[in-house]
């Protein structure tokens, strides 16, 4: 569910090169994550913000369309048009990498792999065991090469290239008995036992979820089409159309807004349900 | 508790051989034995006597390859005839090392692994895994990642994730050898539990039958490939007294930290807090306390390996060091034993050396010509301790060299301490076995909370001990 409306919003967000979608959804990623990760959206932010100037300033410097001008400097010219251009693309970028940031923080690894592991077991389980390999390999080539370097009455370090060789030998034949063994632990609980796997979920799917999944889909939908629809009327070069006021952004506000409204009603709820205990 | 007749034997081995190939002697010989069905059975023998070899052969897709004679039934049936789903299900195996069993990166997941494996339907799942969790109380971290969770906790997921397969008979290799004492005695009682409430049949293969000896109802025994029963504690397993005789004095001091912080990361707990400690010239230093108590940080800042935020270390034998780590496998570098003790050799004449060290260990010339990763854990540890007393080193740090051993070489090991002292040596060395620290150490600290709760020579040590 999440992780439809993540992926949603996340390309809703990516598709429209359009002021006014651009600045909806910049709007709403800003609101989702400073209501859902509070302080710590500070973060990101630090470096993004110079990165949306950067982009602002860069385009209208590179890129001579358009036909307002706002201001000469010998050669450089700047026009209006590039400059909407360069904000528009800038605050797009941005909106994107708040979206898959929050995505990060709220989709753990684990239930990503469970959503694909219904239809590829294998896959699912392999990567699942590299993610947690890898890091244990590395951590253990540490520790490996600072015994050995610190045994310094057996000789120590024999140059770095040496060193090196002896230590991912000594990885490579630890993983490879590791594997060994692991491949021995999951025969005798039945791996490759012939049946077709079944797969556990410790959440359940209900009715509601079902519902709701369908109605996230369509909304969806239909907020890409009227995208589609405005970002084909709607040109930066030579000169920009008018905008108006149009009853087509709402869809895309109310899917930015989901999350703050989530949000802010289990906070309403939390502070209610504390004042009725204290009575 | 009631046994039951022969005729109901839950596990059963009927003149069995077996023989790893390229090997004259066969390392398990006519072996016959049975287990009643509900009987908690130990299995003990030497380091490297085929304990391993012998549960395996109990759970027909993880036999080792090599010849097999003879016939084991589990439940009355023969196990080379089972197919892989009935052979799940009847025989649950535990590993000893429970981080190399472990497959998913979640308790969930990792305990539903065999039930997926073997088509159960979701509703089963669900069931199962809710009763094995609240069995043997993991609700608190069911949700957890596997990297989140401690030794203890490790191993118990390991027995979960077999238990949700309901088997009839339960066979361990070894399953407390890599745990603390705490989490040691709380694994034991839970498969006493089990083995008492569900009558599942349990073998455990162990080389310490005196801790499991309240629970066990018998003991296999096996010696040179055959297999004997015998009394659960004999003359081996008797408690070992301090060695009398004076200690030599302490010398100098040699190693001392007065004040040591430490923290791994900027943001996380301080793992040593205002740590002092001095280490005297020629003495046996050893450090005792729970996982996470700040051991192996230590011995890893002694070593020079860690270097503290705040505080003063000092050690006057940098130069002339060694560092036994927990695995002994980051120690093993060659393809064969013989080239593992000759790498470190002094210069000269590395045969002569090897064959001198050989001797002294009391290992059998045959091991010389295999490979390391072929040997048993304890006799892994014995190479690379021996591979590590090759440059004379003046300061010794060890760091559970103990762990996985059995008595002889639990002994050997002591023995080797004793020399390096006696040589004139500096010895620290961290361990939850108290066994050796009786037989070894001169002076005694007890870690607690990233500090020294108490340093006592090692006779008040004792005789003021209350838990350890």
């Amino acid at each position: 569910m999440l992780a439809t409306y993540m992926v949603a919003v996340t390309a809703t967000t990516m598709c429209a090169l359009h002021p006014v979608f651009a600045s909806i959804s910049l709007a709403g990623a800003l609101a989702a994550a400073a209501a859902i990760e509070g302080r710590s959206v500070l973060g990101p932010l630090r470096w993004q913000l110079p990165f949306l100037c950067l982009v602002c300033l860069a385009n209208p410097l590179f890129s001579h369309r358009g036909d307002t001008l706002l201001a000469q400097w010998g050669a450089i010219s700047i026009h209006l048009e590039s400059v909407v251009f360069g904000l528009c693309m800038g605050m797009l970028l941005l909106a994107s990498l708040l979206w898959l940031w929050l995505a990060g923080r709220l989709l753990s690894l684990d239930r990503l792999l469970s959503l694909g592991s219904g239809i590829m077991p294998t896959v699912g389980l392999m990567a699942s065991m590299v993610m947690r390999l890898v890091p244990q390999i590395v951590s253990r080539g540490s520790r490996v090469g600072a015994v050995r370097a610190a045994c310094s009455a057996a000789g120590g370090s024999k140059g770095a290239v040496r060193d090196g060789a002896r230590v991912s030998g000594i990885l490579l034949s630890w993983s490879l008995e590791d594997s060994l063994e692991r491949s021995d632990a999951m025969r005798a609980r039945g791996w490759r036992a012939g049946a077709q796997r079944t797969q556990y979920l410790p959440w359940s799917l209900s009715l509601r979820d079902v519902v709701a999944l369908v109605l996230l889909i369509a909304w969806a939908a239909l907020d890409a089409f009227l995208e589609w629809v405005a970002c084909s009327q709607w040109q930066f070069y030579p000169v920009m159309p008018h905008l108006k006021v149009w009853w087509g952004y709402f869809p895309h506000v109310a899917l930015v807004v989901l999350p703050l409204l989530f949000a802010l009603v289990d906070r309403a709820k939390w502070t209610h349900a504390r004042r009725v205990s204290c009575r | 508790m009631p046994i039951a007749a022969h005729g109901d034997a839950a596990l059963e081995f009927v003149d069995v051989s077996f023989a790893y190939p390229g090997e004259a002697d066969p390392v398990v010989r006519h072996a016959s034995a049975s287990v009643p069905r509900g009987a908690f059975a130990l299995l003990t023998g030497d380091t490297g006597s085929g304990k391993t070899t012998l549960l395996r052969l109990a759970k027909h897709e993880i036999v080792p390859v090599g010849e097999l004679t003879g016939t084991i039934r589990v439940g009355g049936s023969d196990v080379s005839e089972m197919d892989a789903q009935e052979s799940a299900r009847a025989v649950g195996f535990v590993f000893q090392r429970p981080e190399n069993q472990i497959v998913c990166d979640s308790v969930w997941h990792e305990m539903a692994f065999g039930l997926e494996n073997l088509a159960a339907d979701r509703g089963v799942m669900r069931r199962r895994i809710a009763e094995t969790c609240a069995y043997l109380g993991m609700e608190p971290w069911f949700r957890s990642g596997v990297d989140e969770l401690s030794g203890g906790q490790r191993q118990i997921l390991a027995l979960a994730s077999v238990l949700v397969m309901q088997p009839e008979v339960l066979l361990l290799d070894e399953p407390t050898s890599m745990l603390d004492p705490v989490s040691e005695r709380r694994f034991l009682s839970l498969l006493f539990q089990l083995n008492r409430d569900m009558g599942v049949t349990v073998v455990v293969a162990t080389h310490a039958p005196e801790r499991m000896a309240d629970y066990a109802t018998m003991r296999l025994h096996l010696e040179d490939g055959r297999l004997f029963e015998r009394a659960i504690l004999d003359e081996t397993t008797a408690r070992e007294a301090l060695p009398g005789g004076t200690r030599p004095k302490l010398g100098s001091q040699v190693l001392a930290m007065s004040d040591v912080w430490l923290r791994y990361d900027r943001m996380s707990d301080w793992v040593l807090r205002g740590m002092s400690l001095s280490v005297g010239q020629g003495s046996v230093h050893a450090l005792v306390g729970n996982n996470g108590s700040g051991k192996s940080t230590v011995l890893s800042l002694m070593a020079g390996v860690l270097r503290q935020q705040r505080g003063r270390l000092s050690c006057a034998l940098r130069g002339s060091q060694a560092l036994l780590p927990q695995d002994p496998k980051m120690l093993l570098a060659c393809q064969s034993v013989r080239e593992e003790l000759a790498e470190w050799a002094p210069h000269g004449k590395p045969q002569d050396w090897v064959e001198r060290l050989i001797g002294k260990a009391g290992l059998q010339g045959d091991l010389l010509e295999r490979h390391p990763y072929d040997l048993s854990g304890g006799q892994q540890q014995l190479v690379a301790l021996l591979k590590l007393m090759a440059g004379g080193p003046q300061l010794l740090l060890m760091d559970e060299p103990t762990k996985g051993l059995d008595a002889p070489s639990r002994e050997m090991v002591a023995h080797m301490v004793r020399d390096a002292r006696d040589a004139g040596a500096t010895v620290v060395v961290a361990t939850h076995d108290l066994g050796f620290v009786r037989k070894v150490a001169d002076e005694v600290s007890l870690l607690f909370d990233g500090q020294v709760a108490a340093t006592e020579p090692v006779a008040d040590y004792f005789e003021r001990a209350w838990l350890w």
